[in-house]
């Protein structure tokens, strides 16, 4: 008999990982689904319908089988190790920001003391996954896609930090559970409206500022349709494809996470009367308004132009979350 | 062909997967956003709320690389033929093609005298499913979906016999 | 002064057009959709819309009018007289027919659906039907072939049409003579007719050619059609 006890965190570790997994492809399906779903009911139409009876709910299976069973397709002009490793990183990168994201008091990967840094920080993972794609499909649409999406990412990424930082500042420490632990007691104890109106002003940013970090619309300029083909993955196809999508709707579930657990009370429930219902379902219950937020924007607004989108996020998002950080700093240190 | 296809005799485990597999494929038809005429305006109103294709799952890719079929539009001229066949060729496998209108069909208005349309888009490419009409209604091209899925489910992944 | 007033102005209204815009889509999210759910569910169209082209070819009486209005050229008919032996029977509107259509093809993968041979069928027997589900497989199976004959009885048809229009022609031909040997008259007529007949029929124009003295082969010319003025004066009776 081998002792369990030296290997206990291992497994342990091993099976949130996988279990993180099936819940990222779980959610994905259903996010696909339901984005197919929101963008029909808006455009006064149906969306699925037929596969699988009612309203199409096997749509998503039958695109993941089918993307499975394509043909993959690798240029042959195209660099191919870079090519067949930045799926893997997208993917991995957005598969780490799960590490920290608090499903409840107990329920999280690993309780960082620099919780919200460490969220930032790797996020950023993606940019280099997309721009290996983009450089090694060969392509020029891809590579225009890759060079816009970096651009994008890495701007938005200051408004995003920056207004990540004030309910850091006021909650004092940057490890996600204690910034939601400071949220507990009813919806007025939430940090997006503690310090009105910064806290919100700071809230709206953080969430615009993200859909540009997921490359949702209207920020899609890395992967237009009409203008570059498909981005910086013009050339994958099949399962390789599939994994850029499924990082993509992983990244919309972790930016919106992050936007829960910080600014929305995480897994407290908005009275404290409700909080007999478990937390992680406040929790995912709360990420998955935003990712439908996100959803209804796509399906609302227009792609904005590539001159515009940096107007907005240099000359807006920029100076307005400076403001914002200084002023609820002084409010920190005039209270404290 | 894709990386199963073809290595395994036929028998009730293929059957089964086959189904699975048929099953997916039918039902997941993605078309490349492609359209050449005046049939294409028809495409866009197949899409459109009235009649909304994607109730069947059928949702409009950009890149071939990503498509399962191709909806050839409209007239093929024969500058546009290389093209078509160019994207044709960058579809991954399993892939089908759909001929919509007169024009993709034969040549329709310049069979006759188009010196510039190739007449019939099954000269370049394979087509699978012909839907006549000057543009077809887009029930004709949803029932052409319909008619490609049937095709669809007599497709097998085990090897050709002979 | 006035870039810090456009500056402010631009966030304003990008926040309320943003929010307008969401309001609006979220309004239409909770609205009735007004999707027609293909196969199981049909819009009816009125009567003229383009939809399936189709001919009812128990009441075509072979006029070929349809073949000629073609832009595109793709209504392929042949005609035989129909003799008392056929049993032709009558056409819809309760009158002898006269001509049996042996075939009447159409390349469905050229037709432009422009209409024209709807219009023009004077006994109604092109339509619309008002259906789609008319996809093919195959280019082959676009062409259209509408008559019910048998290849060989379309042979043995043609071939004795031949011979009628042969002996005709003799007929004609003696009694032209006959009207020449009478009284010197050359036929003007004549170069008009094989003209309006087109290449359809190259056995016919001897027949015509010879016809213009005598009342009788004039008769089944009516129901051939080569006459357009002719035809209106058909369509007006029926
Ligand atoms: S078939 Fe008719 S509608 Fe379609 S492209 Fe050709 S001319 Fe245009
Ligand atoms: S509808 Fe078709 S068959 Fe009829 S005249 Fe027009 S092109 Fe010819
Ligand atoms: S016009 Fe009508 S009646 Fe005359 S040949 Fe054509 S289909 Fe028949």
């Amino acid at each position: 008999m081998i002792a369990l006890e030296p290997y206990l965190d291992l497994i342990i570790s091993v099976v949130y990982v996988v279990g993180i997994v099936l819940f990222l492809s779980l959610f994905a399906l259903f996010a696909t689904w339901l984005e197919r779903k929101v963008a029909g009911h808006i455009q006064d139409r149906l969306g699925p319908m037929e596969t699988g009876g009612w309203h199409g709910w096997l749509q998503p299976i039958a695109d993941a089988i089918k993307l499975l069973i394509k043909e993959d397709i690798i240029p042959a002009a195209a660099d191919k190790k870079l090519f067949k490793l930045a799926p893997y990183l997208v993917f991995i990168g957005s598969l780490a920001g799960f590490a920290v994201l608090p499903f409840a008091a107990n329920l999280i990967g690993s309780d960082l003391n620099i919780g919200v840094y460490y969220v930032i920080a790797v996020t950023s993972l993606v940019v280099i996954g997309i721009l290996m794609a983009g450089w090694a499909s060969n392509n020029k649409w891809s590579m225009y896609g890759a060079m816009r999406s970096a651009a994008q990412m890495i701007s938005y990424e200051i408004p995003v930090a920056l207004s990540l930082l004030i309910p850091v500042m006021m909650a004092g420490t940057m490890s996600m559970v204690e910034i939601v632990d400071n949220q507990a007691g009813g919806f007025w104890n939430w940090y997006v409206f503690r310090t009105m109106p910064f806290s919100l002003i700071a809230f709206v940013i953080y969430f615009w500022a993200s859909l540009a970090e997921v490359n949702r619309a209207p920020f899609d300029l890395p992967e237009a349709e009409s203008e570059l083909v498909a981005g910086y993955f013009t050339e994958y196809s099949g399962i390789r494809w599939a994994m850029f999508f499924l990082a993509e709707y992983g990244d919309m579930f972790v930016v919106s996470a992050i936007a829960a657990t910080v600014f929305l009370g995480g897994w407290y429930a908005p009275f404290p009367f409700l909080d007999i219902i478990p937390g992680p379902i406040w929790f995912i219950g709360k990420t998955a308004f935003l990712v439908f937020v996100q959803m209804w924007l796509r399906w609302t607004l227009p792609r904005l132009r590539v001159d515009q989108l940096m107007y907005v996020c240099w000359k807006i998002f920029l100076p307005f979350s400076f403001a914002n950080l200084l002023l609820v700093g002084l409010w920190v240190v005039l209270k404290g | 062909m894709s990386i199963i296809e073809g290595r395994f005799e036929p028998n009730i485990i293929i059957t089964s997967v086959d189904a699975l597999f048929n099953w997916s494929r039918s039902r997941s038809l993605w078309p490349i956003t492609f359209g050449l005429a005046c049939c294409a305006i028809e495409m866009m109103a197949t899409a459109a709320s009235r009649f909304d294709q994607d109730r069947l799952g059928i949702f409009p890719r950009p890149t071939p690389r990503q498509a399962d079929c191709m909806i050839v539009s409209g007239t093929v001229t024969a500058k546009m033929g290389e093209r078509v066949r160019r994207l044709y060729l960058q579809m991954p496998e399993p892939k089908w093609v759909i001929a919509m209108g007169s024009c993709a069909n034969s040549g329709g208005p310049y069979w006759q005298h188009g010196y510039h349309v190739v007449k019939g888009v099954d000269q370049i490419i394979p087509v699978d499913v012909y839907i006549p009409g000057c543009p077809p209604r887009p029930e004709a091209l949803l029932d052409g979906f319909l008619k490609l899925r049937e095709k669809i489910e007599q497709c097998t992944i085990a090897k050709k016999t002979g | 002064m006035n870039a810090t007033y456009k500056y402010f102005r631009d966030i304003y209204l990008g926040v309320t057009t943003v929010s307008l815009g969401m309001w609006i889509t979220f309004r239409h999210f909770f609205m009735p959709t007004i999707t027609v759910q293909y196969p199981r569910e049909k819009l009816i169209y009125p009567p003229r819309a383009r939809t399936e082209l189709r001919n009812a070819i128990e009441s075509c009486n072979g006029c070929l009018q349809c073949a000629r209005a073609c832009p595109v050229e793709i209504i392929h008919i042949e005609t035989a007289k129909a003799q008392d032996e056929d049993n032709a029977g009558n056409m819809p509107d309760g009158k002898p027919r006269k001509l049996l259509v042996l075939t009447f093809d159409v390349e469905m993968s050229k037709c432009v659906h422009c209409g024209l041979c709807v219009e023009v069928c004077p006994t109604e027997s092109m339509h619309w039907n008002n259906e789609h589900e008319h996809v093919t497989f195959t280019r082959e199976e676009l062409m259209r072939h509408w008559a019910t004959y048998p290849p060989e009885e379309v042979r043995r048809l043609q071939e004795r049409d031949e011979i009628l229009k042969a002996e005709k022609a003799k007929q004609a031909a003696e009694a032209a003579a006959k009207k020449a040997a009478a009284g010197d008259q050359p036929a003007p007529k004549p170069v008009s007719k094989p003209a309006a007949d087109g290449a359809e029929k190259p056995a016919q124009p001897s027949a015509a050619a010879a016809t213009p003295a005598i009342e009788k082969p004039a008769k089944p010319e009516s129901g051939d059609g080569t006459d357009s003025p002719q035809k209106e004066n058909g369509k007006e009776k029926a």
